[in-house]
Formats: structure tokens, C-alpha cells, sequence
């Protein structure tokens, strides 16, 4: 297990050096600079250069990589080309509260998807199954962005129990920060909870022709023993893999809930900052992606171990 | 006892009158007296790069500066002439001397007053290569600041410049020891403005607080300015229903009926001193063509740009001239006229058209026009294709690649026409790349002409003649000076903004 683990860690690493390397690529090589960017429509080539030759962009890509890469080796990030303020300072609370969100939005879509995806599968070909079933057809269907704002106009100018947008940090007020994370997280959550919600119906209903779960059956097994102890453990694997692609899926996709609900996560970041073409924070967020994703395939192919014993490393 | 009766009736009505004289004036009194106190939340579309005011010209840092810092003054409501703020007085010694006189008693928010040493290094910074500052193409032609005493100074110009002042109106003035203390206001901006920074939260909003010492007296009313960065139109809007902000400073134009039609809302519609063009590169194949050209321009359907952009709340352009201004003549308005134009490209060889143009269209608000233009072009049988990109994007495209035919944008003018005719319309200039540097020697020459002639009427021709010019070669054309509209909660109050997108936060007042 522990040589599995290093074995993953080491091929991690190849992968987030190989991103890094790709990502530096491609940001110098898109069109636009943030010089430009700054000089707007007011350019000036002599201030131009003079201000290029401050950020370093003068010199050719390869060396400016090698010279971020030395740094990052430091623990040094950069700082943002558009404000001066250390790249760390401006992505660690950030990454905090997407992986907030992230986390929040698939608890409450496993909690929709696990009963109503069992429910569904053990009804088979009933209104309960057809009404879960359109129900998430419908929830995959439509925009996220569409989705959030119907809550925010439901939950906040309808009813006006809950805060349109913007964030409260925990520590000002923990019940504030809670009632501002609810309406993008359930955002999040109601397509998230579709898309599992119908791969844990597919699976289950699978399952649960098989002999086995005939024999318990016939034996007399409580429905419920057999539904939750069996059948769910067994086709929950699919869906272990689903929720860790999701994650990474959400780490970056989130930004449109993020923007909607002007919720200030790491993606909404990367997206202001690629407009602007601020390479360190660009680079420094994607980064921070690739790291994030390979953990999480870790803990994915850790958790297979637990759930099917035939699994082992 | 008749005359105690009297008496007693007599004191009973007046009585009555003064409690009613009373009531009417305490009435009288809460409708006209400013309230000071309370928050202002206002949702603004996109989150500042930076707020250094000397080195960025984002319009939006510009509006967001007017809370943290003052100038030397102001143009008045309708652009005629200079309010003073900063400077107690001015005087011109000669046609390159600019005598100015700073009042006495304004404190920067650390505490220290305000001497005439302070305007010296806000110019000296911005002209300082070393600041790279967007600004300083804007004061070039000023050769030394001089520093007469603590409270006086002098600007020497290389040359008669009509525009000194309306440049020197935008040029915040700043304390060097928070240069020095920071490396750069980008994220502590300094000033003698109404409010203090009060601090920046990435992603989530700035914050502006009262500044108790501000040197005009009774204002700021508000105690604090939250901006909100709020990118997506419709959360702003739920939010200002809810209460959670108070304003919003640039609502979506389709948005205008339901925004009208709410009781709860004030909207403050404004023209913003800018002009929507449509650009063509003289470099590039047909449109090398002087005749193309034109009878693209006269093709160009600005009704339909006005619709498109505003929903029909603009108002149609024809150059970067405002139509309040004495330079402005009737003369350069036309009708669109399509079989006019029909002929033209017959006579510059194209008689059905039948080439194609590539349309580049930036992301965003001025998309649109990039469809408009293709649906006009069509018009008269040239095929255009689209091509949309971000700003950077865009920017690299017109300005360093030059790779584009025809693209449509808007940009800032002012009451002073070198402010745009340099820029554009000199092969040479700033944003020379969007019109393939197109180069005329007569416009060359007027342009130097009336950026150092004062007297008015001689620049009324100048101009007349150097729009001539353009609207007969069309390097680029014009087709609309944009609107603005933004909507608040009714209880706010005396909001302005002017054209050149100031807003006047140190004025206005919550009544509730």
C-alpha cells in the first residue's frame, strides 16, 4: 500500500510538472499581455517596454519558466502583475472556500441522489422511478447559472430568507456565512445530485438482478439489510468515481456559480486574472487545480480498496 | 370679561398658528436637510485591477478614485468651465504659464496638509518614465512645474496647449511619502478625498470610510461606501430589490423597462462623454479604397447601433465632437443611403460587392456591434465574418498585430477635441494601429494647429475642417455617444454623475 502510494505521489508529480509546463506555454503564448492590458487604449511603446522589462516579460518564455520554477521551489508564487500583492496571499483564502463549496454542494447532492437513486432503482418502472428519473433529466438539462438565479430570486426577493450573494468570513459571523453558502452550494448540489442520483439508479438496478441478492431474498433478508448493506455497497464504487471526477469538474467549474453569486472562490480569480492576463496568478491557480485533482484520485483509488476487498495494492 | 374673552381667543389662535408654524417647519426642516450618516452599498460589474489613480485609466478606477482622492478642479455640469478644489485660484501669466494658486488647510489622509509641492510630484510622477504611467502621453507638453511656495506654483508648458487644464482635471493629487511607504497606491491609495480606503477584500467588495478632515465642510454625508463587485447583471439586480445594495452603477440597457417601471428605483440617465466608431484598416485590401470606405460609412445604419447598444436611449454620433460644444456642425450628419453607397462601390470597382471583410468584435458590451455591421455590410453585398474576441485578445489583434478589417469600439472624448484627434486620427498616434495609421498631412498640420490655439473661434474652424476631412476619407466613422443609467433605491439622495463618469459620492445623502 504505502510503495502504491508513493508509486502515485511520484507520478503525480510528473503530472502536475507536466501541467506546469503546459500551462506556462500556453498563457505566453495566447494572444495579449498584461502590459497591454494595463495600457488599455492609452498605448505607449517606450512605457510599454520599460514596463515589461519591470515584470521580466522581456526575457524569452523558457527562461522566465525556469526563473518561476526556481522560485516556486522558494515557496515564492509571485506577485500579481495588475496589484502588486503576493499571488499566495490572494489564492490561499480563495482555495479555502471553493473546496468549501465544493465539499458543500456534493454532501447535499448525496444526500438528494444516495435515497432517491435507491428508491428509484428498487421501484423500477414506477411513477416514483419516472418522476426521479425526468426530475434529474431535466435538473442536467439546464444551465447552472439558469438554476441559481431562480433560487436567488425563490429564496431571496421571493421569500427574502436568504442573502442574494457576496461572502461574510466565518470567523465575523458563522450563521451570516452559513446562509450565504446555501444557495450556490444547492445550486451546485441540484446538478450534481442529478447526474449521481441517475448512476446510482443504473448501478443499483444492476445489482440488484444479480443472483445474490435473489438468494438473500429468498432467504428472508430485510429488504433494507439488502438495499444498503449489498446492494448500495456494491454498486457504489461507479459512483465513487463519478463524485471524484465531479470534484475535480467542480474545483474549476464552479466559477459560473462563483460569478452568479458573486462568491469570491479561486475560479472567479482565475477567470478575472486570465482577462487580464496575470500570468502569476494564472499560473499559481492552475496549479493549484492540478494539485488538488491528482490528490483526489488518490483518495478515490484508496477509498476502492476499502469498499471492494478484491481491490488491493 | 368680554375683553378677557378676547384675549384668551386672541392667545388661542395664535397658539394654534405657532404649533402649526411649528410642525411645518420641523416638516419643512426633514424634507430639505441633508442626513448624514449610513452606509451606501453600491454594486459595481467587475473587480479594479488595481487603484493606483496614476497608473491605470480603467473608467471604473477612475469613478472608484473619485472617493479616495481630489483634483486641482473640475469641470462644471455642462463642461464650460472649471470648478476650483484643490487650487483656490488660477491664473494664465502668459499663453505657456499656468499660475496656480492650492488652498490652505487640506489634509491627505495621514494627516498631513497638502502644499504645493505635492501637485509638483503628482505631475513629476506621472511624467517620470520610470512610473510607466498611461497618463503621461496626456501631459507631454508640460516642460516644469515650478514651485513658487508652500501654497503656490507655477506650470510651464513647451508650447501654447489649450487642453492643460481639462488633462490636470483628471490628475489625482497625492502624497509622495505614501509612494515611498508603499511602492505604489495599487492597493493603498492615499488622497485628500471625502473617503478613506478602508480596505480591499479580493473578490468580495472595497470599502471606502468618512474622512472627517475633508476640507469642504459638512460633506462627506455617508459614513461609509461599500462597492460590491457584483459580474453578473441579474445578482446585482436581486440585490438591489432585497436592499442588500442601494446602487448600481451600470444596469443591462434590455433591463430599462423593468428597472422604469419599479416604483422602489430612481434610474439617472447621463450621456457619457465617449463615442462608439467603427474603425477600417486603410491597410487592408478594399479597404485601401478611400470610395470603400465611405460607402461603408454610409451604410452604416446608426439607428440600428443605438438600438443595438442602448435600446434606442443614446444618441446617434457623427464625430467625437459633443453636439453641445461650439465645434460642433450640423453639416457632418447624413441619412443612410444605401444605393448612394451601391454607386460608390460600383465606382471604386466593386459593383455588387462580392468581397468579404472580417468584422473583429470585442467580448462583451460592444459585441453587438460587430453584428451590425455584418448585417449592414450585406447590405450592399460585402460578405463579413465575425470574429469575437477578448480584450486582450483584441487588443493584441488591432493594436500590435494589426490583424483585423473592420472592428467596432467606443473610447473616451473630452471637451478638448485634441484629446481624441491625437490619438486617432495622427498615423503616429496611441491608437493610430485601429485605422492601419492612416496619414493625412492636412489633419497632421490642423491637429498641431489647434492644440496650441486658444482662441475659440479659430479652433471652431480647425476642427470643422479637420472632420471634414475625416468624414470625406473615413479612416473611421462615427455612430453613437453611448448612455448610462445608473438605478438606485429612491431613499438615495442628490445623486449625480457626470459625463465624464465622476460620481459626486462626497454629496450624496441615505434619507431613511
Amino acid at each position: 500500500m504505502f510503495k502504491y502510494l508513493l508509486k502515485r505521489l511520484g507520478f503525480g508529480l510528473i503530472t502536475i510538472i507536466g501541467i506546469s509546463i503546459i500551462i506556462f506555454s500556453v498563457i505566453h503564448f495566447i494572444p495579449g499581455d498584461p502590459i497591454q492590458v494595463m495600457f488599455g487604449q492609452n498605448p505607449n511603446p517606450e512605457l510599454m517596454k520599460i514596463a515589461r522589462e519591470y515584470y521580466g516579460l522581456d526575457k524569452p518564455v523558457v527562461t522566465q519558466y525556469f526563473l518561476w520554477i526556481k522560485k516556486i521551489i522558494r515557496g515564492d508564487f509571485g506577485i500579481s502583475i495588475m496589484n502588486n500583492r503576493p499571488v499566495l496571499e490572494l489564492i490561499i483564502p480563495r482555495i479555502g472556500r471553493t473546496l468549501v463549496l465544493t465539499f458543500l454542494g456534493i454532501l447535499i447532492s448525496l444526500i438528494i441522489a444516495i435515497p432517491s437513486g435507491i428508491i428509484s432503482a428498487w421501484r423500477h418502472n414506477s411513477w416514483t422511478d419516472f418522476t426521479v428519473t425526468s426530475g434529474s433529466l431535466i435538473l442536467i438539462s439546464v444551465p447552472e447559472f439558469w438554476i441559481g438565479i431562480v433560487f436567488m430570486i425563490v429564496f431571496s426577493v421571493w421569500l427574502r430568507i436568504l442573502p442574494t450573494s457576496g461572502y461574510i468570513p466565518i470567523n465575523e459571523n458563522f450563521f451570516g456565512w452559513l446562509k450565504i453558502l446555501i444557495l450556490p452550494s444547492l445550486t451546485i448540489a441540484s446538478v450534481q445530485a442529478a447526474q449521481t442520483t441517475r448512476m446510482i439508479r443504473a448501478n443499483m438496478i444492476e445489482v440488484l438482478s444479480l443472483d445474490y441478492i435473489n438468494l438473500m431474498k429468498a432467504s428472508g433478508v430485510k429488504n433494507r439489510r439488502i438495499l444498503y448493506m449489498h446492494a448500495f455497497k456494491n454498486s457504489f464504487i461507479p459512483v465513487l468515481t463519478l463524485i471524484g471526477m465531479q470534484f475535480g469538474y467542480l474545483m474549476g467549474g464552479i466559477v459560473i456559480v462563483e460569478r452568479v453569486f458573486a462568491y469570491p472562490g479561486l475560479g472567479s480569480l482565475l477567470m478575472k486574472s486570465l482577462n487580464e492576463r496575470d500570468y502569476p496568478i494564472v499560473q499559481a491557480s492552475i496549479m493549484v487545480y492540478a494539485f488538488i485533482f491528482v490528490i483526489v484520485n488518490i483518495i478515490v483509488d484508496i477509498i476502492y480498496g476499502f469498499l471492494n476487498p478484491k481491490i488491493r495494492y | 370679561m368680554r375683553n378677557i374673552k378676547k384675549l384668551i381667543g386672541f392667545l388661542l389662535v395664535i397658539a394654534f398658528m405657532m404649533t402649526g408654524t411649528f410642525f411645518l417647519s420641523c416638516y419643512a426642516e426633514e424634507a430639505s436637510t441633508v442626513k448624514t450618516g449610513g452606509v451606501l452599498t453600491v454594486a459595481i460589474d467587475s473587480e479594479p485591477m488595481q487603484l493606483d489613480p496614476h497608473l491605470v485609466q480603467q473608467t471604473l478606477v477612475i469613478s472608484i478614485n473619485d472617493l479616495f482622492h481630489d483634483f486641482l478642479w473640475r469641470w462644471d455640469k455642462d463642461f464650460k468651465e472649471f470648478l476650483p478644489k484643490i487650487a483656490e485660484n488660477w491664473k494664465w501669466i502668459n499663453d505657456t504659464n499656468l499660475l496656480v494658486n492650492v488652498r490652505k488647510g487640506i489634509k491627505f489622509h495621514n494627516d498631513r496638509e497638502l502644499n504645493a509641492n505635492d501637485v509638483k510630484y503628482s505631475i513629476d510622477r506621472i511624467l517620470d518614465p520610470k512610473t510607466a504611467s498611461p497618463w503621461a502621453a496626456y501631459l507631454e507638453s508640460i516642460q516644469e512645474v515650478k514651485v513658487n511656495d508652500d501654497y503656490s506654483l507655477t506650470i510651464q508648458l513647451k508650447n501654447p496647449w489649450w487642453g492643460l487644464m481639462d488633462r490636470l482635471s483628471s490628475i489625482a493629487i497625492i502624497p509622495k511619502e505614501a509612494v515611498e511607504k508603499y511602492g505604489d497606491l495599487k492597493t493603498n491609495p492615499v488622497g485628500c478625498g471625502p473617503f478613506v480606503f478602508g480596505g480591499w477584500d479580493s473578490g468580495i467588495q472595497i470599502k471606502a470610510k468618512k474622512f472627517k478632515d475633508y476640507y469642504i465642510e459638512n460633506q462627506p454625508s455617508l459614513d461609509e461606501v461599500i462597492l460590491k463587485f457584483m459580474p453578473v447583471y441579474n445578482t446585482a439586480k436581486s440585490a438591489l430589490l432585497t436592499g442588500d445594495v442601494d446602487l448600481i452603477v451600470w444596469p443591462d440597457p434590455s433591463d430599462l423597462e423593468s428597472l422604469q417601471s419599479n416604483k422602489d428605483f430612481e434610474l439617472f440617465k447621463y450621456s457619457q462623454m465617449a463615442i462608439m466608431y467603427v474603425n477600417f484598416s486603410t491597410k487592408s485590401k478594399y479597404l485601401d479604397n478611400k470610395l470603400v470606405r465611405k460607402a461603408i460609412s454610409l451604410v452604416l445604419d446608426r439607428d440600428a447601433f443605438n438600438t443595438a447598444l442602448y435600446k434606442g436611449q443614446g444618441e446617434i454620433g457623427w464625430t467625437p465632437i459633443l453636439k453641445t460644444q461650439s465645434y460642433y456642425s450640423k453639416d457632418w450628419e447624413y441619412v443612410r443611403n444605401v444605393e448612394e453607397a451601391k454607386k460608390l462601390l460600383a465606382e471604386a470597382g466593386y459593383p455588387d460587392g462580392g468581397f468579404k471583410l472580417r468584422i473583429l468584435a470585442l467580448k462583451g458590451a460592444e459585441e453587438i456591434m460587430g453584428e451590425v455591421i455584418y448585417s449592414n455590410l450585406a447590405d450592399i453585398g460585402i460578405q463579413g465574418e465575425i470574429e469575437v474576441a477578448e480584450i486582450p485578445e483584441a487588443l493584441d489583434r488591432m493594436l500590435k498585430k494589426e490583424d483585423f478589417d473592420i472592428s467596432g469600439l467606443g473610447d473616451l472624448i473630452s471637451p478638448d477635441p485634441d484629446f481624441f484627434a491625437s490619438k486617432y486620427l495622427l498615423s503616429d498616434g496611441q491608437m493610430a494601429a485601429l485605422t492601419g495609421h492612416w496619414d493625412n498631412t492636412e489633419v497632421r498640420k490642423l491637429i498641431e494647429e489647434g492644440r496650441s490655439t486658444l482662441d475659440e473661434a479659430k479652433r471652431a474652424e480647425i476642427y470643422k475642417r479637420i472632420y471634414d476631412i475625416v468624414l470625406d476619407e473615413n479612416p473611421m466613422t462615427f455612430v453613437a455617444y453611448p448612455v448610462r443609467f445608473p438605478v438606485y433605491k429612491t431613499y438615495l439622495e442628490n445623486f449625480f454623475v457626470s459625463g465624464d463618469m465622476r460620481y459626486n459620492w462626497s454629496e450624496m445623502w441615505l434619507n431613511k
